[in-house]
């Protein structure tokens, strides 16, 4: 499989650190944790499939064929093992590519991760897959964020703009058809994820509107968590840092 | 006002109240009755040293197109080269609409941490010599208190030498 649409950045010779963006997303949503560990990671992001870069080389699919896509990319750049920090969707990826790849994987940090119980706003999504319209976007991007959150206005225009193409609507639509099952999302088998070897965290928001935070109470006891008050469903954009202080520790424990 | 009420800050005071509270670090935002836009308008108001005043100067890395932050220390006038060597590009000085676009804020609150995206930061080395140094909270009569070494980690800060030497 070719590998994904990836770029290298922070400091060579650190710890190395996979970041995987959510549902609609690309690896420049990365940038405030870009910037948060430039000096204490290799960090690697890559463009999930259908999405970014690799809208058109790879077909639009859900979170485990995602996996896929994800461990032949590290395995093309070597296959050594990496921290995984996935968010939502990108989540639901790092938990799949740590039951099957375990190999691959030294230890995840899940964001609000997808797949974790049924419960999903499915028409946030459906909107937020679509949305060109500014106003509209920047109104259906507020329950993805805490109340009270700025949504920066430039965000809002590079998500309108990427989605004015027809080619990334239909790769959205394409997406959200693998991922959800009606107004739910598919689920992970929590019995899988209890078994899988490399170490996982998750960090969710009480103020998540797009996934909500109950869904903590359904992962195995393996899984190490934590709930952040205040943060809604955008954890790497609203606790940047909390986010970051935990990568941290996750690297300093498993080394 | 009672002694139990909040009072009501600015909406850019708000964020960067959250960006504390996401570093870990204490809400010791203070709006003044005076202007604090100037590090000498704000050190008087603060009654502290010029150098204790935190200046946050955005520049644009000419290679990188990034917005880059520069902490420096209020009596120190940034030097240019000493900036481009330790930012590894060189940089220009942006226009206040390319600043309040990267950062969220106008000039003359702009905060160390809380913008609208995070900036690449470097930081004043001399700041590091006080216990406590005095930034804008984002707004021209807002001021928050922090140790310089917190401050530094919280924005992933690169410390060297970037005052430029004295006339």
């Amino acid at each position: 499989m070719k590998p994904l649409a990836h770029r290298r950045a922070g400091t060579a010779g650190k710890p190395p650190v996979l970041l995987i963006h959510g549902f609609g997303g690309r690896m420049e949503t990365w940038l405030n944790m870009e910037v948060a560990l430039e000096r204490d990671a290799a960090l690697l992001l890559v463009d999930l499939p259908g999405h970014g870069r690799s809208r058109d080389s790879h077909e639009p699919v859900g979170a485990g064929q995602a996996a896929k896509a994800v461990a032949a990319t590290l395995d093309h750049l070597g296959g050594e093992p990496v921290f995984v920090v996935g968010h939502s969707m990108g989540g639901a990826v790092g938990a799949v590519l740590a039951m099957t790849r375990p190999d691959l994987v030294r230890g995840a940090l899940l964001l609000a991760p997808g797949g974790m119980g049924p419960e999903v706003d499915a028409a946030a999504l459906r909107q937020y897959a679509r949305e060109y319209d500014l106003d509209e976007l920047a109104r259906v991007l507020r329950r993805f964020y805490a109340p009270g959150t700025r949504i920066p206005r430039g965000l809002v225009e590079e998500l309108a703009r990427e989605r004015e193409d027809p080619a990334t609507r239909r790769a959205h639509g394409e997406i959200l058809l693998s991922i959800l099952k009606g107004d739910n999302q598919h689920t992970l088998s929590m019995q899988r994820l209890g078994e899988a070897t490399p170490p996982i965290h998750v960090m969710w928001g009480d103020a998540d509107e797009i996934i909500p935070s109950a869904q903590l109470a359904n992962l195995p006891e393996n899984v190490t968590r934590e709930l952040l008050p205040g943060i809604g469903h955008m954890v790497h954009l609203e606790a940047t840092q909390a986010v970051a202080r935990k990568l941290r520790t996750l690297i300093a424990e498993a080394v | 006002m009672t002694d139990t009420a909040q009072p009501i800050r600015a909406a850019a005071c708000e964020r960067v109240a959250r960006a504390l509270k996401d570093a870990g670090l204490e809400d010791t935002i203070r709006e003044m009755p005076a202007s604090t836009r100037t590090a000498e308008d704000a050190a008087s108001a603060c009654g502290c040293a010029v150098g204790q005043i935190v200046k946050s100067l955005v520049f644009r890395g000419k290679h990188s197109g990034r917005a880059l932050l520069f902490l420096v220390a209020g009596d120190n006038r940034l030097d240019m080269k000493a900036a481009e060597a330790l930012a590894g590009e060189p940089v220009s000085r942006p226009d206040a609409a390319y600043v309040r676009a990267e950062t969220g804020f106008a000039i003359g609150g702009i905060p160390p941490l809380g913008h609208d995206r995070a900036l690449k930061t470097y930081m004043d080395e001399d700041l590091l010599d006080y216990p406590l140094v005095h930034a804008a909270a984002g707004t021209p009569n807002s001021v928050f208190s922090v140790a310089p070494d917190a401050l530094k980690t919280a924005t992933s800060a690169l410390s060297g030498p970037l005052k430029e030497a004295a006339a």
